[in-house]
């Protein structure tokens, strides 16, 4: 204890005599650790503008769905109903906790164009929803033409880039195929009260290489007793809880129903792989900064080796083991990453405070569902950052390290001579 | 309390052979305060590496305290050193970052041996008291004039309790007036503490302060009536 305490008090003392050689080493380090942070903000502001975009455009901040067993996405709906409803149990839990939530009917319908008397070829996702609960809720969703009709059983709103690609406007009659419970198909005829769109996020349009959203909004009730479905039953729950507090309890729910848990964040996982290109980015441009970082910290870490041979040579005539060395340079190198990573991390943190507005990224947009970007600091990432320079400045210092103990003191004072 | 005996170390310098020491032996006793002459590059480093545990001969034995550590690996060897011997080098070799107080204090940071706090403090006051230096425990090395970092070096040798202390040319980098005087001090620690010293010099008027006196020549030594 009192060994440790002592190469503490000693590495202070040994960081402050190699000014240029530590300032140097420091600027590397200190650049790296801001680079890992900001990085980690990268992800993060794609993560909480995604799942905002998602949870006020379309999903919920997660939802669960009864495709049993069956591994789909969102954007894939399923031309059968399931064979079992979301249990009420988990509906229960929702009641009890008085979570924000809403029930849905998901089914994919085959739309069926009347003139040409031939099938089209995507099925989209007929949503089921309770207008009035989730209107609200998907505050991102905007009525671009056409508008909103209660007192229209059959009225649906359809997904502008969807309705687009069909050349349906508002008013249409269409036609839709659909599985009810008794697995009959039938027809379905419904009118286009309107066309919705995104308030926020504009820049996707045209972004993505598959269509976004086939999605047709449709009155819960409705499609209820269309399907036979029985009342208060759902496919799908959607559920607003941005803080994640029911998160855990209903993912394990779902698994126990063997249901399937989907959260926003998953969304654009799946749909545009943003995240998995962003965490590319970050690693590739992590992976440059550690090997810089190696590669310089290894050098200036030979230099101050050579620096200090005598020094050492005296300690080990002293009687120094090898082992005491080592942990002597090894806490010294552990304490200067620490002092300059605290220090990045408190400069970032500064620059964090006073960012102002966010940074627009023009046509990179995407990246932040349109939003801009506010440089955040992240835990994770200090700690991600934290344990990178602590072994990157392990790893360069090994080899100098090692070259210590290998010092023998009668070479070197003989050195010393010359 | 050491004793050597014919003890040989050859060195290769490119590729001829360099006989440093030709088959060395002898004897110090405790308390003595034993002095090498000989001129340059007559193996005098050498002996005293090998006798204070730096390295190993190539034959030849070597006793300290009657335990042989010709064969010693070199960990065990710093052991050795760390709680039998003290060195004094030429160019001080102090650690520069750290005061007076923290450089004597070193040498008791690497002992495995517990030592009490308060134990250090008494052992490293008296020591900085023994040396002069009581107005400069606080300073660094590089505020202190040659002889004064000579002193420094002096405590900081003694401060483990050592049986013996090895001095190479100690005072070879002060003018001679402060040598003398670092000299004095050394036989004075010698008389007081019986304390063993091993020096070796070039400088003849510095070696009225042994008890006794070795001659060192092309490797051979041999013992000189004072
Ligand atoms: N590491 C070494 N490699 C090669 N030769 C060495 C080495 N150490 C000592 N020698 C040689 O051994 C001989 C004795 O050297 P040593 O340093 O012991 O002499 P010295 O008496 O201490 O000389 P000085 O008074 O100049 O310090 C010299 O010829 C020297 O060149
Ligand atoms: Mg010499």
């Amino acid at each position: 204890m009192n060994t440790v305490k002592n190469f503490i008090k000693l590495s202070f003392k040994n960081i402050r005599r190699h000014p240029v050689k530590n300032f140097l080493i420091g600027i590397v380090i200190f650049l790296a650790s801001i680079l890992f942070l900001f990085n980690g903000s990268l992800k993060e502001n794609a993560e909480s503008a995604w799942k905002d975009y998602f949870s006020r455009t379309f999903t919920g901040d997660y939802h669960i769905t009864s495709y049993q067993g069956l591994d789909r996405d969102y954007t894939l709906p399923s031309f059968t109903l399931p064979r079992k409803m979301i249990s009420s149990q988990i509906i229960d839990y929702l009641d009890k906790n008085q979570v924000v939530y809403s029930k849905r009917i998901k089914i994919g319908a085959a739309v069926y164009d009347d003139k040409k008397s031939e099938f089209k070829g995507s099925l989209p996702a007929l949503i089921g929803i309770d207008w009035e609960k989730e209107l609200a809720l998907l505050s991102n969703l905007k009525i671009v033409s056409g508008r909103f009709d209660p007192d229209l059983p059959n009225g649906i709103l359809v997904w502008k880039e969807y309705a687009d690609s069909l050349k349906w406007k508002a008013g249409d009659e269409i036609t839709l195929y659909m599985k009810d419970t008794e697995k009959n198909t039938y027809p379905y005829s419904f009118r286009v009260m309107g066309i919705v769109n995104h308030q926020e996020g504009a820049s996707l349009e045209g972004k993505g290489v598959i269509q976004m959203f086939p999605a047709l909004f449709v009155s819960y009730q409705y499609l209820a007793l269309q399907l036979g479905i029985e009342d208060n039953q759902a496919v799908e729950i959607a559920v607003w809880d941005k803080e994640g507090k029911y998160e855990k309890d209903l993912k394990k729910l779902a698994e126990e129903n063997s249901l399937q848990y989907f959260q926003g964040t998953q969304g654009y996982g799946i749909v545009f792989g943003i995240v998995e290109l962003l965490g590319f980015f970050g690693s590739s441009i992590a992976a440059l900064i550690l090997v810089i970082l190696v590669v310089a910290t290894l050098n200036l870490n030979m230099m101050g080796f050579f620096e200090r041979r005598k020094e050492i040579g005296s300690l080990v005539a002293m009687g120094a083991r090898p082992f005491w060395l080592v942990g002597l340079l090894l806490m010294e190198m552990v304490v200067f990453a620490t002092l300059v990573f605290a220090l990045a991390c408190g400069f970032y943190f500064i620059l964090t405070q006073t960012g102002g507005k966010g940074i627009d990224f023009g046509e990179m947009a995407v990246f932040f569902a349109g939003k801009k970007f506010t440089a955040g600091f992240e835990l994770q990432s200090v700690v991600n950052g934290y344990l990178t320079i602590l072994i990157v400045s392990f790893i360069s210092s090994i080899y100098p390290i090692y070259l210590t103990t290998k010092i023998n003191p009668v070479d070197v004072f003989r050195e010393a001579e010359i | 309390m050491i004793a050597l005996e014919e003890v040989r170390k050859t060195y290769l310098l490119g590729k001829t052979k360099v006989e440093a020491l030709k088959g060395v032996t002898f004897q110090i006793n405790k308390g003595e305060m034993v002095c090498l002459m000989g001129p340059s590059g007559s193996g005098k480093s050498t002996l005293l590496n090998l006798a204070g545990c730096l390295d190993r001969p190539d034959s030849g034995k070597i006793w300290i305290d009657g335990e042989e550590v010709s064969l010693y690996s070199l960990k065990k060897l710093a052991g050795i050193r760390s709680s039998k011997i003290g060195f004094i080098f030429q160019a001080f070799n102090l650690i520069p970052v750290i005061n007076v107080y923290e450089n004597i204090e070193f040498p008791l940071m690497i002992k495995k041996e517990k030592i009490s706090e308060k134990e250090k403090k008494t052992r490293i006051d008296n020591l900085i008291q023994a040396v002069g230096l009581e107005k400069f425990a606080k300073h660094r090395p590089d505020e202190l004039s040659g002889g004064q970092r000579q002193r420094v070096a002096i405590a900081r040798a003694l401060v483990s309790s050592p049986e013996i202390v090895f001095a190479d040319e100690p005072t070879a980098n002060l003018d001679s007036e402060t040598g003398k005087t670092i000299l004095e001090l050394l036989a004075s620690l010698n008389q007081n503490k019986k304390t063993t010293f091993v020096f070796a010099t070039h400088d003849p008027s510095i070696t009225r302060y042994a008890t006794s006196l070795f001659q060192m020549k092309d490797g051979i030594l041999s013992k000189k009536e004072i």
